[in-house]
């Protein structure tokens, strides 16, 4: 194999200023296209000097003796290149972005066996599945969607664009998985700034960690953690509009700009928008009579969504002084109409949610800060978000959109809230390469929030303007040992909480008042990941985390008013296993892989609304609960350069209720009572799914430098029920039935990606889709993405 | 072994995986249809995720093994709430719907569901009237939400609704606070309702030293009378459909607790019954029932739940805690007994252990055959017991695989 390499010096030299004896060389390490190539080993030759350069291309090489120096770069699966560099005295040296180039006749080979940074991610010892988003920049579906397709994954939605939806892994959902961008934890960003308004070209790739979450990721996640990268490439400019049925329009703008200085600007936008006026099969009632009619053909007629946001980075990167400084601003905003309840039985035509988020940010990041192999990473956010939702309407509406006049206002609960959240968070990292097997990870996440929430149709109600505050600290300590055969990470992470709001005591006395309640609580988490390369091309990984979710204010606490306070709720708490064999083979034109994993988790102490007898109002929050999960998935996949690839994965998950006696809140005779679901399978939950897809893609066809793609991908969830499974009679139950949805897309290409066409049709078949009972998703959709996009 | 062997055995390894998973897929359990029975039994089941489903089997014998809904009876998701009317057995609920549906037997005596329609909002009441109509009652639930009431007309038979009326105000019910609705019962042209005045914000309850009822001309549903009796306190408690039963005669007996445990927020006077004389609009002076005079000697109880059973008696759950040992909405220390309303004398019930009660919620009874069923949590367990109103003495029967009972009928 042949590979050309071009070096160019596309910055002059900088001299900064001496610092020590021994001085720094820092750059970028790009390919042709001016995307950051990674992961590039460099070092001096002839002495023991040597970095690897960070996934968005930069390096910062120190302890170089003054003189004439050779740096040589090692990419994998290629020959070591070299670079001469006169280092002067005075110590600092930027030699600004290395141009690695391929020869084009063989660019294929070079992209096959030089692992992406997503491949390096999955290599790691946890068990993470990385959607590698930069094959994905010409797809018009959010970045929730694409998350679907990985193994162990459920998203699961309520409709369309800007429905609730819910993530899910391994069955953990809720506030037991929690979602980072570019590890800052973003659960309290608001509704507007989600995974699900964000395009694909906003992110690099997304990291699933399936149990077992890195040190680094610093949040009380029960389940699972979901990382967004975004993109970190120095100059470009991503820019696309998809229009689609339902009158669905999506823009999104992603660019960055560097100055030879390091001067720095990104920006990240999107605006979304639809009608999601398809058609669905539902009930429909007659006003009058109240009668039910039957199920017909409808079209949904409030639900259209809307959606906004950007973020701006400006700063500097890449300098001497830093790796990154940059200062940000994210503003976002959406407004929902909300068409159905719990099913499509509960039809609305008034009720609207909506959220606005404001959020600065400040973040720095050095290598080799004071001494060489140290590297220290903050960040500070303030996040306002304002969350609305409004339902006043004294109309009942049916599938028809007919209104009829009620004596009650609010379709479902009448309410006109305006929910207040305002965040504090502080992250520092700070690691230390003690040699080339070793290194130290400390990482803490310090944040606090207060919530204040005022209902203007009940402006009576007694929980309005009451503060509800949580402070967390998450503080973890990694360690890992690395050798060419094998690495390990062990970690423990100790989380600290403090909480307060306000309770009303003595009520209904002469003494009733109103107090601050204050509470603490630390628990401590630990694990260890590791992986063993059995041969060069098969991994063994094992990864173990006892994890836990603490408790949030309105858990310890009740509602303030009537519900009980516990403040001796412990933490939920979950033993995690994950045993997997992966195998990546790469040959010229061929690269394979396949991976199997085994799951296994065991989590106790739900904190659930206790269980009462009577439907007693002031029932609080207890530790309920232990659910077991086993299950297993695998996938597998081929790529025949870059003209073909095939892949897919199957998930199997059981998870059962293990609890055999239910404690009963205020009990008079007995504490406990029979489970009566103990040993079943937990309901409403998929047991059974899988995904495949597979694409062409042919160049050069009509003009030069283009590329036509034709991509398939499929998903199969195997049926369900929404009750347990052995209880009530087979043609009762409720069930949420076997689903196979298609996807087509063909995608043109012209000048090596500058611009770009892509139609999809989604829902081929045109299948009633659903992820939950009675709650249909959209039916067969059409949509065209054109997209521009410059690199340099 | 070289690479290619490698891979193609690394591949059928994860394909052959993924066929045993995709095979061990769980067979659907053998369908028992709801046969022929005496009774029907709601089962209310909370799982593990903290759901209730709800499951209605036909039962033949109570005092039996074990009552399951493993791969039997009807299965319903959402909240729901069981009343019967004529020979029908109703379910209101749903999720984020208040679908009604009957339950009734079949010519073979087979369990079905006839008769699908939704009520506007959550219902309060819902009751027998005559002529097989039911008459159901739906109030907002604070004075933002809405000032009118809302009357539904039932047709038993087909389980459909006939007529609204939604014109009438909630005042006069509403005078010192927002009603909380604790009964209703037709009798004679009028419809009686039973309510606490319960602050709607803090829940306090203010003005526990009166009873309060009104009375409705049926079936034009406007207002006949606004009764009020210092006697006792308000009449019925919260939630729990407990205010007013009616006997043979068509008289109405009024039920008045005011005890913290069954959700007052204080307690002003002791337990006692009223009676309005069929038809009437207003109490029957010349009866009342002293109820905490009259059990003074065995603990001053103070009732929490009634079935009327016939010739004046009644089965009545009791509270046993003094109102200084009880807590609000605990329903704790509950006792069994059977209470004669004419005679106006309570016995407690021998062979039913103290236990918790099913406060805020329907009282889950029956009446058949010259028993009285009703279902007691225990330790380890929730079983029917069969109790003689003759001997006040009780028989432990099945044991019920269910988190509570939302529902007993014979049928």
């Amino acid at each position: 194999m042949k590979i050309t390499l071009m070096l160019l010096m596309a910055l002059a030299v900088n001299v900064v200023y001496a610092q020590s004896s021994t001085g720094t060389i820092y750059g970028r390490i790009v390919d042709s296209d001016g995307q950051a190539l990674y992961p590039v080993a460099i070092a001096v030759e002839g002495t023991s000097v040597g970095t690897q350069n960070n996934a968005d291309g930069t390096f910062v090489l120190s302890g170089v003796k003054p003189g004439e120096v050779m740096l040589r770069f090692f990419i994998l699966g290629s020959q070591p290149k070299q670079l001469n560099v006169s280092m002067s005295a005075s110590g600092k040296v930027d030699v600004g972005d290395v141009l690695l180039e391929a020869d084009q006749t063989e660019i294929d080979e070079v992209m096959v066996v030089s692992k992406s940074a997503a491949r390096i991610e999955q290599e790691k010892a946890f068990a993470v599945s990385v959607v590698d988003l930069s094959k994905m920049y010409n797809v018009s579906a959010p970045i929730s969607k694409l998350l679907g397709a990985e193994s162990s994954v459920r998203i699961r939605e309520d409709g369309g664009m800007g429905s609730s939806f819910s993530m899910s892994i391994n069955g953990f959902s809720g506030n037991q998985v929690k979602f980072f961008m570019d590890g800052i934890p973003m659960d309290n960003f608001g509704a507007s700034f989600s995974i699900a308004n964000f395009s694909s070209n906003m992110a690099e790739r997304i990291d699933v960690y399936k149990g077992v979450i890195p040190v680094a990721l610093g949040a009380d996640a029960l389940g699972g953690a979901v990382n967004v990268v975004t993109r970190h490439n120095a100059n470009y400019l991503d820019a696309s509009y998809s229009i689609g049925s339902f009158n669905t329009h999506k823009v999104a703008l992603n660019g960055a700009l560097t100055s030879d200085r390091g001067l720095t600007v990104r920006l990240n936008g999107f605006y979304n928008y639809s009608d999601n006026d398809y058609k669905v099969y539902a009930q429909v009632i007659d006003l009058k009579t109240n009668a039910k009619m039957g199920n017909k053909w409808v079209r949904r007629f409030h639900d259209d969504y809307s959606s906004k946001g950007m973020r701006l980075e400006i700063g500097f990167t890449g300098r001497s002084w830093c790796d990154y400084l940059l200062l940000g601003l994210i503003m976002s905003e959406n407004n929902n109409n909300v068409q159905t309840g719990a099913t499509m039985d509960a039809v609305y035509g008034g009720v609207e949610t909506s959220s606005k988020s404001l959020i600065p940010s400040i973040r720095f990041k050095k290598d080799d800060i004071f001494v060489d192999g140290l590297s220290l990473s903050v960040y500070g956010t303030y996040a306002a978000v304002d969350n609305y939702s409004v339902d006043t309407l004294a109309y009942k509406y049916n599938w028809l959109g007919e209104r009829i006049a009620t004596n009650n206002r609010g379709e479902f609960a009448l309410n006109d809230t305006k929910i207040m959240s305002r965040e504090w968070q502080g992250i520092a990292n700070i690691s230390y390469v003690i040699n080339e097997h070793q290194n130290l990870t400390l990482n803490n996440v310090a944040s606090t929030i207060e919530r204040v929430s005022h209902d203007y149709a009940n402006p009576n109600n007694v929980m309005n303007d009451i503060e509800q505050n949580l402070s967390k600290n998450v503080t973890g300590l990694g360690y890992q040992v690395k050798f060419s055969k094998w690495n390990a990470n062990f970690f423990g992470k100790f989380f600290n909480l403090k909480t307060s709001t306000y309770k009303q005591f003595d009520a209904y006395t002469d003494n009733e008042r109103w107090e601050k309640v204050n509470a603490s609580k630390q628990n401590l988490g630990y694990g260890a990941a590791l992986t063993y390369f059995i041969i060069d091309d098969m991994q063994l990984k094992a990864s173990y985390e006892l994890s836990c979710r603490m408790p949030e204010a309105v858990e310890m606490f009740g509602d303030g008013l009537l519900q009980k306070s516990n403040i001796n709720l412990k933490p939920e708490k979950s033993k995690n296993l994950n045993i997997g064999l992966g195998y990546c083979h790469l040959a010229s034109r061929h690269k394979i892989s396949a991976d199997v994993n085994v799951i296994y988790r065991n989590a106790d102490d739900f904190i659930r609304k206790g269980v009462s007898l009577s439907s007693n109002p002031t029932t609080g929050y207890e530790n309920l609960g232990n659910v077991v999960t086993k299950g297993v998935e695998a996938s597998a996949r081929y790529e025949l350069a870059s003209a073909w690839h095939i892949g897919g994965n199957v998930t199997y998950q059981k998870i059962t209720d293990e609890e055999k006696w239910v404690k009963i809140s205020n009990s008079y005779v007995g504490s406990t009572t029979e489970n009566i679901t103990y040993g079943q399978k937990l309901p409403n939950i998929p047991y059974l799914f899988a995904t495949a897809e597979t694409g062409w893609a042919f160049t050069d066809v009509v003009a030069k430098a283009s590329q036509l793609t034709v991509d398939y991908s499929m998903s199969y969830v195997h049926e369900y029920f929404l009750s347990f499974t052995g209880l009530g009679s087979a043609s009762t139950k409720k069930v949420i039935p076997t689903q196979v949805s298609h996807n087509v897309a063909v995608g043109y290409s012209m000048q090596n990606g500058r611009y770009s066409v892509n139609a999809e049709v989604g829902n081929l078949t045109n299948e009633k889709l659903y992820d939950n009972y009675k709650l249909q998703k959209p039916t067969r959709s059409f949509s065209i993405k054109l997209r521009y996009f410059i690199s340099r | 072994m070289n690479k290619t062997i490698k891979i193609m055995a690394f591949a059928a390894m994860c394909v052959s995986a993924s066929m045993g998973f995709v095979a061990c897929n769980d067979s659907d359990d053998d369908e028992v249809v709801s046969k022929n029975g005496k009774y029907v039994v709601n089962l209310g089941i909370t799982g593990a995720d903290n759901v209730t489903v709800y499951y209605t089997l036909s039962v033949d014998n109570l005092m039996g093994e074990t009552i399951s809904a493993a791969g039997q009876g009807i299965e319903q998701e959402g909240y729901h709430d069981f009343t019967k009317g004529g020979s029908t057995v109703f379910s209101i609920g749903g999720m984020g719907v208040n679908e009604c549906s009957g339950f009734v037997r079949d010519a073979e005596g087979n369990l079905t569901m006839n008769g699908n329609f939704v009520f506007d909002n959550t219902l309060n009441e819902i009751v027998e009237a005559d002529g097989n109509k039911m008459i159901a009652l739906d109030m907002p639930g604070n004075a933002e939400v809405g000032t009118n009431l809302t009357f539904y007309h039932v047709n038993q038979a087909n389980c459909s609704i006939e007529g609204k009326e939604t014109s009438i105000s909630v005042a006069p019910m509403n005078e010192c606070d927002w009603p909380s609705i604790t009964g209703m019962a037709y009798s004679r042209g009028y419809v009686y309702i039973s309510y606490m005045p319960m602050n709607s914000n803090t829940y306090a309850t203010e003005f526990t030293d009166t009873a309060y009822i009104c009375a409705y001309s049926y079936p034009d549903m406007k207002l006949a009378a606004h009764i009020k009796d210092a006697r006792t306190g308000n009449i019925g408690t919260w939630n729990a459909s407990n205010g007013i039963v009616k006997d043979e005669n068509g008289d109405l007996y009024l039920m008045s607790s005011s005890a913290i445990g069954n959700g007052f927020s204080k307690a002003t006077k002791g337990a006692a019954f009223l009676r309005i004389k069929n038809g009437a609009l207003e109490t029957d002076a010349d009866y009342f029932f002293d109820f905490s005079a009259a059990t003074a000697q065995i603990g001053l109880y103070r009732p929490s739940h009634i079935l009327y059973l016939g010739g004046g008696l009644a089965l009545v759950e009791v509270s046993s805690l003094s109102d200084e040992e009880d807590a609000r909405w605990s329903d704790l220390s509950r006792k069994t007994c059977i209470v004669d309303l004419y005679n106006k004398t309570v016995c407690e019930v021998s062979g039913i252990p103290v236990h918790n009660g099913d406060g805020g919620r329907r009282f889950a009874a029956t009446y058949s055959d010259g028993y009285a069923y009703l279902s007691i949590q225990e330790e380890g367990g929730r079983y029917i017991y069969q109790v003689d109103p003759k001997s006040a003495t009780a028989v432990r029967g099945a044991k019920l695989s269910a988190t509570f009972l939302a529902g007993l009928f014979a049928l």
